[in-house]
């Protein structure tokens, strides 16, 4: 197995502007996701995780900030060399990546989804958005197929011919405007090593022509408001229909033809959360960031679920970042894992070493406190609570909980050093440095 | 049978479905359908199901929150007294199923009012899933742990904070959070505030309804060991709803497995987790992640999910997600049987040949 990166985050300080005062739920975080691996961020509540990965895709909502850091992609082997760096790019930038590249699985399909939207529109969002220029040439295939299984001169065929002329109009527009926005993008991607005043300028001016680039359509924009003329549409949303169905078909959903016009409320949990992995897949991403995607689900709906994002693992996507703070489907799923606590990483290590030697006290505390298929004694567990972020404790974060707490760990903040090959910690029992016992 | 705590017979609870220009009752959601369950004193029974089973509708009616549509339930009788009342029951004569219906109304926790049934509250207390929900925003903790106290006139007024105290010391609480709000205080300091208000009256009896779910772990971990304690220190019986299994094997003796409305299996903890017997509880313990790598299991994926309860399917009610299933399955209602003539129970056509 390569060891090509695929996402990364380099020191990453995201912070929250409340009133009560500036959150700092993440204090220098650096994760590193390979190409073709299942990648796990475990920690309980309010340890960043979701911060973490909702910077990844730059949907920190207000009054959150991502301060200062580095979040670089590889998506394609054009970029392999230094990868895009994304937290400098504009949010049209961003919206051209998510959902395609990158996209997300959210914690709580019942929130998730539009309550007012059928299934149907929820999922071809991505489709229309990402893929039209797909969608459009393969309706004018279908059309052709069917004309030519038709008689010539008969009526309805002459109102084929329109649509089709005005598919390919809008055919034309989109590739016009795909291409001005990918020489945008690499004009953009050449700059941004340099940061001379001249340099400044020219990105400036191409992030502002991207971000009112839109497709010209000229005669399809007078078409569309034409009702009779408007029914070209039809062609192209049966096309991106029969995907839709499609796709639900391989997520394993029953019936799909009946499900996408049923609304979230008339679905079950699992459903529910079927539909919104069907929304991130919809365009083959190459990450998958599932936040959490069976916490509120019962165990046997969890395993039916989890086996999907397996078997997806295998077949579509490359890497997953796979959200939980459930050790046990860790233990399943991921290939390698990071522990976060309170906006910091403990500890990164394959999936394997971490359970067999854990190294960073919290890690070892939160392992000892789940209840095993086997737990004869007592269950262990860490005493106090997960710190309030406002005022975090000082140096490690972990320390007025660490029952190995050195006097090193109240005034410094422990560097992240890599103990055995491929297993990294963050702990002044590893960094060399000396406290003495407190 | 003599040491039963509790022992619920035939307990339904159902919840109509009105509908029509006049509101009529045209469908019942029948939440628990026909359970039998026995407690003995200091046991810890864990019920465990998927979501929309009934486990907590079926505690809610033990605990008399909700008053069951049919069935029994003895809280504290004595054993042989039940045995003779049941028995009257069921008798043929017209006359002795009158008297026994008398006799319930002082027996029976469903047909009691008054003064009877504030008595037995003072026995049964909850603890509720979500500590955030389930304390008073604008009580202070001291007030909310003395409630039960004063409601039931249990210590003199000048006692309650001698008592209030006590109580906090005993679910490792301090006196200086006697003065804040639950907003104060963090998940797990909020459970134990609901835990000691659940003791405040000496219960012998507590209905966990899933009290850890809204934990983490590191914190799940305190409460778990909390509770043990407190179960052998103040002999309590404990019926434990949750649907973690990890967490049934750790804190109960034994298990019951219900599924849409019943119960499917029940048994001592250990057994069950050995040799489980009933299709559904295979494949709810195969589907447990295990957390550790190294194990690697085979599991049976149930497909689908769990029937409407307005319309539970005929015959086993399990039957259109159970890979074993037989043309008997589809027609016959399974009961829940004996499979060594002692409290390991199953309610499965199968069970035998699987």
């Amino acid at each position: 197995m390569g060891t090509l990166t695929l996402a990364e985050t380099q020191d990453l300080h995201t912070n929250f502007y409340t009133f009560e005062g500036v959150v700092r739920a993440l204090n220098g975080v650096n994760v590193v996701v390979q190409q073709g691996e299942t990648y796990g961020l475990v920690g309980e509540s309010g340890c960043g995780k979701s911060v973490t990965v909702r910077s990844m895709m730059r949907i920190v909502q207000a009054p959150g900030r991502i301060d200062s850091g580095r979040i670089v992609l590889f998506l394609n082997d054009q970029e392999r060399a230094r990868g895009i760096e994304i937290v400098q790019r504009t949010e049209t930038y961003m919206e051209s990546i998510r959902g395609s590249d990158i996209s997300m699985i959210f914690q709580e399909p019942g929130a998730a989804l539009n309550p007012v939207l059928s299934v149907l529109e929820q999922v071809k969002e991505s489709y229309q958005f990402h893929r039209m220029e797909q969608m459009i040439e393969e309706t004018l295939a279908a059309m052709d197929a069917e004309r030519s299984r038709r008689r010539r001169g008969s009526l309805r065929g002459a109102g084929a011919v329109i649509q089709a002329a005005l598919l390919r109009k809008e055919l034309a527009a989109t590739r016009r405007f795909d291409e001005r926005v990918r020489r945008i993008d690499n004009e953009l991607y050449q700059l941004e090593t340099s940061s001379d005043t001249r340099s400044e300028e020219r990105k400036a001016d191409l992030n502002r022509s991207r971000d009112h680039a839109r497709p010209r359509t000229g005669i399809v924009a007078v078409a569309r408001r034409i009702p009779f003329l408007r029914r070209y549409r039809r062609r192209l949303d049966a096309t991106v229909r029969a995907h839709v169905v499609e796709l639900l078909r391989t997520l394993g959903i029953p019936n799909p033809e009946n499900i996408v016009q049923r609304y979230p409320h008339e679905l079950s949990g699992g459903m529910a959360q079927r539909i919104v992995i069907a929304i991130a897949l919809a365009c083959h991403p190459t990450l998958l960031i599932a936040d959490e995607p069976t916490s509120n689900l019962d165990v046997t709906i969890q395993a039916q679920i989890v086996e999907l994002i397996k078997e997806l693992k295998r077949t579509i996507i490359s890497s997953v970042l796979f959200i939980t703070h459930d050790l046990g489907l860790v233990a399943e799923v991921c290939d390698r894992v990071t522990v976060m606590y309170a906006g910091d990483v403990s500890e990164t290590a394959t999936v394997r070493e971490l359970f067999r030697n854990p190294l960073h006290p919290y890690a070892v505390g939160l392992l000892a406190s789940v209840p095993k298929a086997e737990q004869a004694e007592e269950l262990a567990m860490i005493p106090g609570a997960v710190p309030n972020l406002i005022a975090p404790p000082t140096g490690c974060r972990f320390h007025p909980r660490c029952p190995r707490r050195m006097d090193i760990c109240v005034r410094e903040k422990p560097d992240t050093v890599e103990h055995t090959p491929g297993h990294w910690v963050a702990c002044h029992l590893y960094t060399g440095k000396d406290g003495g016992h407190a | 049978m003599h040491e039963n705590l509790i022992d619920v017979r035939d307990l339904k609870k159902y919840y109509p479905v009105t509908g029509g220009v006049f509101r009529r009752r045209i469908a019942d959601v029948k939440a628990v359908d026909g359970v039998d369950l026995a407690m003995r004193k200091g046991e810890c029974l864990g019920l465990v199901g998927e979501s929309g089973c009934g486990k907590t509708t079926l505690g809610k009616t033990i605990l008399r929150l909700q008053t069951a549509t049919a069935g029994r339930i003895y809280f504290g009788q004595d054993g042989g007294k039940v045995e003779e009342v049941e028995a009257m029951l069921h008798s043929a004569d017209a006359q002795a199923r009158a008297r026994a219906g008398a006799m319930l109304k002082g027996m029976d926790l469903n047909r009691m009012s008054g003064r009877n049934l504030l008595a037995l509250r003072q026995r049964i207390q909850i603890v509720f899933q979500d500590p955030t929900n389930s304390l008073d925003p604008r009580m202070l903790v001291k007030h909310i742990v003395a409630e039960p106290l004063t409601a039931q006139r249990l210590v003199k007024t000048r006692d309650v904070d001698a008592r209030v105290r006590e109580l906090l010391g005993i679910v490792g609480l301090t006196a200086d959070h006697l003065m804040r709000y639950p907003h104060e205080f963090s998940g797990g300091q909020r459970q134990r505030i609901a835990i000691a208000r659940a003791l405040a009256t000496n219960p012998q009896f507590i209905l966990m309804d899933e009290p850890t779910s809204a934990l983490d772990v590191s914190v799940q971990a305190q409460i778990l060991n909390l509770l043990k304690r407190l179960q052998e220190e103040f002999r309590l019986t404990y019926l434990f709803v949750t649907h973690h299994l990890l967490v049934v094997k750790y804190i109960s003796n034994r298990i019951a497995v219900m599924y849409l409305g019943r119960i499917a299996e029940m048994g001592p903890t250990a057994e069950i987790f050995a040799r489980p017997l009933h299709p559904y509880t295979k494949a709810l313990l195969s589907a447990i992640p295990v957390p550790d790598p190294e194990t690697k299991r085979e599991k049976i994926i149930l497909t689908g999910d769990v029937p409407n309860p307005i319309n539970p399917p005929a015959g086993c009610r399990f039957h259109p997600r159970c890979a074993h299933v037989r043309e008997i399955c589809r027609t016959v209602e399974p009961q829940l049987e004996s499979v060594d003539g002692g409290e390991r129970k199953v309610a499965c056509h199968r069970w035998r040949e699987l």
